[in-house]
């Protein structure tokens, strides 16, 4: 029974508190709600690094920005350059004394020389029918100042006698020749001290490898692959430009080899985002490129040679400001390029050359059109719940140039429903400068971005918001500067109606 | 969310007229019963059956719809917070309802004492809330700026008080004859609890000078019963689904002293001495908020949905703590003083004093007034009251006798027969009962 009465009365309760509901409503229309969306500083440096991102960006202590491209690093090793002679074939030695020549390329006389990972021995025959002391020695090879030399006990155990020695490491030893030649000596003796000639005896080595060569090196053009550079700063370009005021190509060579090298240029153009290539140009590369190098009292150390081609020595700027892509450089190395006769350098195992092409290009200049598209995912189908309304763009720009942007809505399908803007709308203004172009103090803008009433229907559809802006510096400025300091603030809400 | 909320606020007040009745009706004591009579007071016949009845008592220091309305171009009317706040001084206000409806009682009077058992719904809701919550809600922050000038300098202090209590009773009250004039009564009542929403907000301040920032201090705390099922910055979901009788129980005292002659009566009685215990949830809050948006690093990097990472750090940053707790709310209690004297068979008049407490608000209502019987089937009468927010009203009351069953309706605002919109109080009752026997 009672639970009879309370589901009636609750039953009478509740409709008449739903009708009341709905008779009685809280007007909204006359509420402006504010809602904080999006704030934020970014600094240059994030922005440059969204256009270009295969640059490195060098930040300078007084804040001026640097777009780097580095290039590969390209090298040449000793162990390229001077490569171990080969042990092909056995070496007869015919008499008690003989002289070899060294199979030594590269039109290098070795003065002197220290061996390393290779192993040699000697084979031998005589036709005495008794033990025999075989000495074999080499007067140009020392070990451990000694000549280098070896006692053979050769005992008799039948004819034919014939047989090898153990086998030796050419570690440590050190040659050095005369006109890239050395002796091969053996003498050979009964035990009775009877000198007599050997029916044969070879000298046989699996290579020769030198850790060390001292000498003459003469005229040689070593081959360093040709290697292209990418530069993506004017990828997203389809009009206007950037112009870089002072654009440097970098080359710098390091060289631990004890001997004179000079580049040899076979091509250094650079390629124009239309694919034009223009040649490098510059007095530099008419008085040739000589390396620094570790004199024979600098051994172990590395030297470099730093090239910087500026618009004063240069093209460079010409060049690059036709929107270069493309650096292209094929460049060897001559030893030796003056030639100086009976000159004594050398070569460490652990020698090398190294080439870097980089691109420096220091953010003072100017901007015209520079764009960037940033696309992003966006259900706004939340819309719906606005009456009508307004986002309010406040922003701060500390670089002196203007961003214009434009909104493009995109629906599921990916068609175009509306832009946000009739022409694109001046989101930052450019901060003022002095004479120098460098910023003075930020410039503040605000922004009302419309969001009609009778819009929000057909804005609810979107799913994709692509924002493209237009980057300028302002037309009165030649040069401006562009610092790391030069912090752009942004915040951005939504001002209006919701409805009821 | 916050705007649903206060509309369901403003809602219950002006649903609970529709059943509002005033304590007017203790000058009809001696003849009739209704809720609330002191349990002391002897039955007016051996037997009584209360059929439904509604009372309650409603107060809006902010002023009548007449003064909110706002009528659209298409004739649709409702309620401008605009008008609202313009009419507001820079203090806390107060809304308040509270109603009870009986579906039944059954009192049987023997020769030394009398017994009645009785079943009612009652709700209290009080709300306080300042003039700048009402600006804010009816301009939203960006428009409040433009209209408030304190906003511009500094940040705004809106902190509510809110107390909502439903439940239902069954109660057993009986009442016992010393002699012909004294008799003593007292009443328990089982309370079955419904919905209870009870605020405690220590801080609550908005700072709306840049709209491009959401600036707040709080340290709040929000404990429902099955009121609100879900409470977040952008969802507010009301639950107004049953439970099962004993989910949130309680119980009830009341008694009462009545001492009558011919001449007079006087009558003491406290009423709703007691408590619920709630099964509840906590929704609590304790942080300063400083947000200007999605960081722009993030948004600039993000592959997610633009928007619902917005609102999803929305509501990172106000996140609400949710938890269960076992609560106790205490009841309105009530004192009702009454007196009359009948100067005549057709001519009487009387008086009462009435108060209670919650734990928003204390209430007291002084009444005066004469009843008039012109035939033993008909009393009419009038009352002037005054109350504690300095309000004087000028009531009526009846009530009509046909044979066995009687009907019976009081107002304290005879203004709210006619234009119901144009009051900012009321207390009213109607009812009928069945009553026969010596």
């Amino acid at each position: 029974m009672i639970k009879m009465i309370r589901r009636w009365w609750m039953c009478a309760l509740l409709p008449i508190a739903a009708c009341n509901t709905q008779d009685i409503t809280i007007d909204q229309t006359g509420a402006e709600w504010a809602l904080p969306l999006i704030q934020g500083q970014i600094k240059p440096s994030e922005l440059i690094l969204k256009v270009a991102t295969e640059a490195q960006l060098l930040i300078q202590a007084d804040g001026t920005l640097i777009i780097r491209y580095t290039g590969d690093v390209l090298q040449k090793t000793k162990k390229e350059i001077f490569t171990p002679l080969p042990g092909s074939f056995p070496i007869p030695m015919i008499d008690t004394n003989n002289q070899i020549t060294l199979p030594v390329v590269n039109n290098v006389i070795i003065k002197k020389a220290t061996l390393t990972n290779g192993n040699y021995f000697f084979n031998y025959a005589h036709n005495r029918q008794e033990a025999i002391r075989l000495e074999l020695f080499v007067p140009e090879m020392k070990l451990n100042t000694n000549i280098l030399r070896h006692l053979i006990d050769v005992p008799y155990l039948g004819t034919p006698v014939v047989g090898n020695t153990s086998k030796f490491s050419f570690n440590d030893i050190i040659m050095i020749p005369v006109n890239n030649k050395i002796s091969l000596n053996y003498k050979a003796r009964t035990l009775s001290g009877e000198a007599f000639k050997m029916s044969s005896v070879f000298f046989i080595f699996d290579q020769i490898d030198f850790s060390y060569i001292e000498g003459f090196f003469g005229q040689n053009t070593y081959d360093l692959k040709k290697d292209s550079l990418e530069i993506d700063l004017y990828d997203g370009f389809v009009q206007g430009g950037i112009y870089i005021d002072d654009p440097r190509i970098i080359l710098s060579v390091t060289s631990s080899f004890g001997f004179p090298t000079k580049a040899v240029i076979n091509t250094f153009d650079l390629q124009t985002k239309d694919n034009n290539i223009i040649p490098f140009k510059s007095k530099l590369l008419d008085e040739g490129l000589f390396f620094n190098y570790p004199k024979i009292n600098e051994i172990g150390q590395s030297k470099t040679t730093t090239f910087v081609f500026n618009k004063d020595n240069s093209n460079v700027r010409d060049v690059f400001n036709a929107q270069a892509k493309r650096v292209i450089y094929d460049i060897d190395a001559l030893s030796n390029p003056l030639l100086i006769a009976d000159s004594t350098h050398f070569v460490t195992e652990d020698g090398k050359f190294t080439i870097a092409v980089t691109v420096d290009l220091p953010l003072r200049g100017r901007i015209t059109q520079y764009p960037a598209t940033q696309i992003f995912e966006a259900d706004a189908s939340k819309l719906s719940s606005l009456e009508s309304g307004f986002l309010l763009l406040e922003t701060t720009n500390g670089m002196p140039i203007t961003a214009n942007a434009q909104f493009y809505l995109y629906n599921g399908s990916g068609a175009l429903i509306d832009s946000i803007f009739v022409t694109p709308q001046v989101i930052f203004k450019a901060a003022p400068t002095d004479a120098n172009g460098v910023a003075t103090v930020a410039a503040f803008n605000t922004l009302k971005i419309p969001v009609p009433g009778p819009k929000i229907n057909a804005w609810s559809a979107t799913r994709q918001i692509r924002v493209e802006t237009v980057f300028n510096t302002p037309a009165d400025k030649n040069i401006i500067q562009i610092s790391n300091k030069d912090i752009l603030t942004l915040r951005m809400g939504f001002v209006g109606k919701f409805k009821s | 969310m916050l705007l649903r909320l206060i509309t369901f606020l403003w809602i219950c007040g002006y649903t609970c007229l529709s059943y509002a009745q005033d304590p007017g009706m203790q000058l009809l004591s001696k003849d009739q019963i209704f809720h609330g009579r002191n349990p002391a007071m002897p039955l007016p016949k051996n037997y009584a059956i209360g059929l439904p009845e509604g009372s309650g008592r409603l107060y809006n220091e902010a002023g009548s719809l007449d003064d909110w309305w706002l009528t659209t171009a298409d004739g649709k009317r409702s309620v401008s917070l605009q008008n609202i706040w313009q009419t507001l001084d820079r203090k806390q206000y107060r809304s308040e309802a509270g109603w009870v409806i009986r579906s039944l009682y059954f009192g049987k009077k023997f020769k030394r004492f009398q017994l009645g058992v009785y079943h009612t719904f009652q709700g209290d809701l009080d709300f306080k809330y300042p003039k700048d919550l009402v600006g804010l809600l009816g301009y939203g922050n960006y428009g409040f700026l433009q209209q408030e000038p304190l906003a511009k300098t500094q940040a705004l202090d809106i902190r509510p008080e809110i107390s909502i209590t439903v439940y239902e009773a069954i109660g057993l009250e009986g009442g016992f004859f010393i002699n012909d004039r004294l008799s003593v009564g007292a009443g328990v009542q089982y309370l079955a609890g419904l919905y209870n929403f009870t605020s405690d907000v220590k801080v609550l301040e908005v700072d709306i000078r840049d709209p491009l920032t959401l600036k707040a201090n709080e340290d709040w705390t929000l404990h429902t019963a099955d009121l609100v099922d879900q409470f977040s910055i952008d969802s507010l979901v009301l639950d107004t689904d049953r439970r099962a009788l004993g989910t949130h129980p309680g119980i009830a005292f009341n008694a009462g002293v009545s001492y009558s002659v011919p001449a007079f009566q006087l009558g003491i009685q406290v009423r709703d001495l007691g408590s619920i215990q709630w099964k509840g949830i906590s929704y609590s809050r304790k942080a300063a908020t400083n947000y200007s948006g999605v960081l722009i690093d993030d948004f600039l990097d993000v592959n997610q949905n633009v928007f619902n990472q917005i609102s999803d750090t929305l509501r990172a940053i106000a996140n609400v703590t949710r938890s269960a707790q076992k609560y106790t709310s205490a009841l309105t209690g009530k004192i009702i003083l009454d007196g009359q004297y009948h100067i005549s068979d057709h001519w009487s008049v009387g008086g009462s004093w009435y108060y209670n407490k919650n734990n928003v608000r204390s209430f007291w209502m002084l009444s005066g007034g004469i009843v008039f019987k012109p035939f033993p089937i008909l009393q009419v009468g009038s009352q002037l009251s005054y109350d504690v927010h300095q309000s004087f009203n000028i009531g009526v009351m009846g009530a009509l006798r046909l044979g066995f069953l009687n009907m019976y309706l009081s107002v304290d605002q005879v203004t709210a027969l006619f234009q119901p919109a144009s009051i900012d109080r009321l207390s009213a009752r109607a009812g009928i009962s069945i009553l026969w026997g010596k």
